[in-house]
């Protein structure tokens, strides 16, 4: 029964719109019926007050049952009840006067309307501070206005991040945008306040909110970071949730301890947090323009004759000036004169794709010093452990395919283990033995070795 | 360089309706990186192998484990495991639906402890490389509507295929062998199949499939006849190239410079195509993983080197169809056959093509239109019962390109028959294969009869949970 209730009182909110609007049009007739053009309209009053009166008195019933809830205490809440109630008795007070005591009614309706609109203004107010907390209206206004107000000034805008407070510039404005609709000081839900600090720190109906240094059992933490369709998942009821960013920046906020009144600077920060609060910050440019800003941009020209060259170019993605090259016309020998017209471009090289193009170690000394490559595939030519060492200088090298060059061998590779990026290398075909694999696997933490696939054959009349 | 992808765009080269580009076509020099020329997003593969065992193999018998259908072989399927689901007309008016048990028996392999059936062995066996993905599910109880759907995301013919959509968008990233490739092998058994799941719909028609045939020889007439050499064969194309100059310029009809690009195809073919299918390369170790059927063109283990060679080739898309899975009748006999044709040629190709380093930017995909009922089609007592068809749920795989390796994704319910968590559509099936590939499907479209057209119609979601 009372969850029935709650239900019918949640149609509050959309009931109560009904007796403002009777109100306004009956007061807009109720001001043309004076005119004797528009007289006839004053045998409309009687009705209009009746349906105005009525709705308020369905409204405040809803109201009331709303309220039953018990998330909203405080000032606003009562003083949104006691003028909803006296809009109520007030028009119905009207309505019979209308009805009733026509010369009474043309004496008091000047001042009943007056009163009417104060009193349904004032429940309206109060009515927005619950919903949409009470500083929802006055959040941009001019600073003078928010002094008016009795509200702190508005925080200045961050343009460091080393001077951005980690409370009130990052985390606070995060839950207030997205939380404080229903845990501000006049409505709180699950007994929850978010708009201070110390408000937050006092918890809720679950218990504590947060746990100093541990997001993981903090209960703000948790309720933001379930699946979406979970019942405890917050924001509730559709509302839109926190970015993943958000999430981060929050779960890092609880497991160092709750800073606030402090800076950034004094913090010390990881450059991935950095990062993500430049973001939220809005003091960085978005991750594509970071990565498109990470290779220089190549001229089209340029483009163009490495295509004369003979070489196929594509972008790492459209959103990119990263450069995958590899060899227009398959099965056709390299010349240094394709590999040198390479080295204009060569900041920007992310992938080189040498397969079976009669690499030889010579060749591959011109790609010395190309310290962008990601991905090189030299598979199937013919290189030695000698030009190997080109290879070492390459900082950003993560794959390395080297199958099928049986002159490498495990000396040559032995020098790939100081390599700190290359995370996948390609050894089948090559004369590198399997403790030349072994040993370099021990020397190399999370390298993944490929040789020859292992595959058990079996006798193909098994069943 | 924006535009190095939009790229060579700027580059006259890149619209393949300027006269420009067609002189680049017609000289021979094609840059031939599709419309998009790179990815909307960092592709995780370059390339896609799609076997499509077309009939539709049993999940219950190879992928889906259930040990609750030979623990009921025999008795009703649960009315409320069936419900409502559309059944074909072969069995939907059967008076009773007995639970015919998994034909063979199940284990489970490597790290993942994945189950598969001793039916497929050596996939089982590198199941450490799959990624299953046991939800796909269709709306097509019939063969040619869910081929048409699962390949061109409609089921009529007349849209492009995914291969096509790739191609336009993406081009080939070698000049001298046709961007998609389509082999089949094994004889239809009256399952139709056409080529319009490997056409090109209103897209540009050389971005269709082009089929290599079951044969030693995969394209015909290839070779220059006698007393016509190389540079006779040029200077005729050369004068045809000018003539065709001179057409599209008067009626700008696209199909001028298809044509002419495939007639440029063809000669490139000349050469490449003998050098693919010549496989007297290969060392024998590497043939014997594949499996004895290698030797014999046009079988599904010669498809399956044949596609590793063409692979590293840089072919953009190829489609290998396995035929003959339609196991209405008698599939204890016939289902064990198949599976031994296709388990070690595609376990192999996986294998081979990891060791070269090209498993990483290849996606290999291996399924099915559809499933096959848990329940039995005829009578269950009877030597020659089969399965019919089931489009609720069926199982396919993918490796390489980004996937994650030793997965599995989604799950059915105790009679592999319903979806229970992560349903997959195939049209999020074609949208995470074009995600892979860098492409967004709701990108890529083409405006065709006052509308814009894309793979994925209006529908179609990137499974991110199975990338890696």
């Amino acid at each position: 029964m009372t969850e029935f209730i709650y239900f019918l009182g949640r149609f509050h909110v959309l009931v109560l719109h009904l007796p403002i609007g009777m109100l306004l049009l009956t007061i807009v007739l109720d001001f043309m019926s004076r005119s004797a053009r528009h007289h006839y309209l004053m045998q409309a009053l009687p009705l209009c007050w009746a349906a105005t009166a009525l709705s308020a008195v369905f409204t405040v019933v809803l109201g009331m049952m709303h309220f039953s809830e018990g998330d909203f205490a405080g000032p606003s809440a009562s003083a949104h009840r006691n003028y909803g109630i006296s809009v109520a008795v007030v028009s119905l007070a009207v309505w019979f006067m209308a009805a009733k005591l026509p010369a009474l009614y043309q004496q008091m309706r000047l001042y009943s309307n007056v009163l009417l609109i104060a009193l349904v203004t004032m429940t309206g107010h109060y009515g927005g501070n619950l919903t949409h907390g009470s500083t929802y209206l006055v959040e941009y206004a001019p600073q003078s206005i928010r002094a008016l107000a009795g509200l702190d000034p508005r925080r200045t805008e961050v343009t460091d991040i080393t001077l951005a407070d980690p409370w009130h510039d990052i985390v606070h404005p995060m839950l207030m945008a997205r939380c404080s609709s229903c845990h501000n000081n006049d409505k709180q839900s699950g007994e929850l306040n978010m708009s201070t600090l110390e408000s937050l720190l006092a918890g809720g109906k679950s218990g504590v909110s947060v746990i100093s240094g541990d997001a993981d059992n903090s209960e703000l933490y948790l309720r933001i970071s379930l699946p979406e369709t979970h019942d405890d998942f917050m924001p509730a009821e559709g509302k839109t949730p926190l970015s993943d960013s958000q999430r981060e920046i929050i779960r890092w906020w609880i497991d160092i301890g709750l800073p606030a009144d402090t800076l950034l600077a004094d913090l010390s920060l990881t450059s991935a947090i950095t990062s993500v609060l430049a973001i939220e910050l809005g003091l960085a440019d978005s991750g594509i323009q970071q990565m498109r800003q990470s290779f220089p941009p190549v001229a089209d020209e340029t483009i163009a004759q490495l295509i004369n060259q003979g070489w196929q170019v594509r972008a790492l993605s459209r959103e990119s000036n990263g450069m995958i090259v590899s060899l227009l016309s398959k099965g056709q020998p390299v010349t240094a004169q394709m590999l040198e017209a390479l080295r204009i471009v060569s900041e920007s090289l992310v992938e080189i794709n040498l397969a079976s193009t009669g690499m030889t170690d010579e060749l591959l000394s011109l790609l010395a010093g190309f310290n962008t490559l990601q991905t090189l595939n030299l598979s199937n030519n013919s290189l030695s452990d000698k030009s190997l060492a080109v290879l070492y200088s390459m900082a950003s090298l993560h794959t390395l395919n080297l199958y099928g060059n049986p002159q490498i061998t495990d000396g040559g590779i032995s020098g790939l283990s100081d390599m700190e990026n290359l995370s996948t290398i390609y050894l089948w075909g090559t004369g590198v033995t399997q403790d030349g694999m072994k040993g370099l696997m021990a020397e190399s933490a999370g390298l993944m070795i490929h040789g020859q696939s292992e595959m058990v054959l079996l006798d193909s009349s098994v069943e | 360089m924006q535009k190095m992808g939009v790229g060579a765009a700027s580059i006259p080269l890149l619209d393949p309706l300027s006269p420009a580009a067609l002189a680049q076509q017609l000289s021979g020099s094609v840059l031939n990186t599709g419309v998009l020329g790179s990815g909307h997003i960092q592709p995780r593969a370059k390339r896609v192998i799609c076997m499509h065992m077309l009939g539709a193999i049993s999940h219950v018998d190879t992928f889906d484990y259930k040990p609750k259908l030979a623990e009921m072989h025999g008795q009703d399927i649960p009315p409320s495991v069936r419900e409502t689901q559309r059944l074909s007309t072969m069995s939907g008016g059967q008076s009773a639906f007995p639970i015919l048990g998994p034909l063979a028996e199940f284990r489970q392999h490597g790290n993942s402890g994945a189950w598969v059936s001793d039916l497929l062995p050596h996939i089982g066996s590198i199941s450490d490389e799959l990624c299953f993905i046991k939800s796909v599910h269709t709306e097509h109880v019939n063969h040619d509507p869910a081929s048409k759907f699962l390949h061109t995301g409609f089921q009529i013919a007349g849209r492009p295929s995914a291969g096509a959509w790739v191609s336009y968008a993406l081009g080939s990233d070698n000049q001298d062998l046709p961007n998609f490739i389509v082999m089949n092998s094994g004889i239809s058994s009256g399952v139709p199949q056409d080529s319009a799941i490997w056409g090109t719909g209103f897209l540009p028609s050389h971005h269709q499939g082009v089929q290599f045939r079951a044969a030693s020889d995969p394209v015909l007439y290839v070779n220059d006849p006698q007393g016509m050499d190389r540079e006779n064969r040029r200077n005729m194309l050369d004068a045809m190239s000018a003539l065709a100059q001179d057409q599209y310029q008067d009626s700008l009809d696209a199909e001028v410079i298809s044509r002419l690009s495939q007639y440029e195809m063809a000669y490139r073919m000349q050469e490449s195509v003998p050098e693919v299918a010549d496989i007297s390369d290969e060392p024998d170790y590497i043939l014997n993983m594949y499996g004895p059927d290698v030797h014999t063109p046009g079988t599904f283990a010669r498809n399956c080197l044949t596609a590793r060679r063409l692979c590293e080739r840089g072919v953009k898309f190829q489609t290998l169809f396995g035929m003959g899975w339609d196991h209405h009748l008698a599939i204890r006999q016939s289902l064990p056959v198949r599976c031994r044709e296709i388990d070690q040629p595609a376990a192999a190709l996986v294998m081979d093509l990891k060791q070269r380093g090209l498993l990483e930017d290849t996606l290999v995909m291996f399924g099915s239109e559809f499933g096959r009922t848990p329940f039995a089609q005829g009578d269950i007592d009877n030597f020659i019962v089969g399965r019919d068809h089931h489009g609720g749920c069926f199982t396919w795989w993918f490796a390489g390109g980004g996937v994650k390796p030793g997965f599995s994704y989604g799950q059915t319910d105790d009679f592999a028959y319903n979806v229970v968590e992560n349903p997959v559509h195939i049209h999020d099936l074609n949208a995470t294969l074009m995600h892979i590939l860098g492409i967004d499907h709701k990108q890529l479209t083409f405006r065709f009869q006052g509308r814009d057209f894309r793979l994925t119609d209006v529908h179609g979601k990137v499974i991110s949970d199975i990338l890696a």
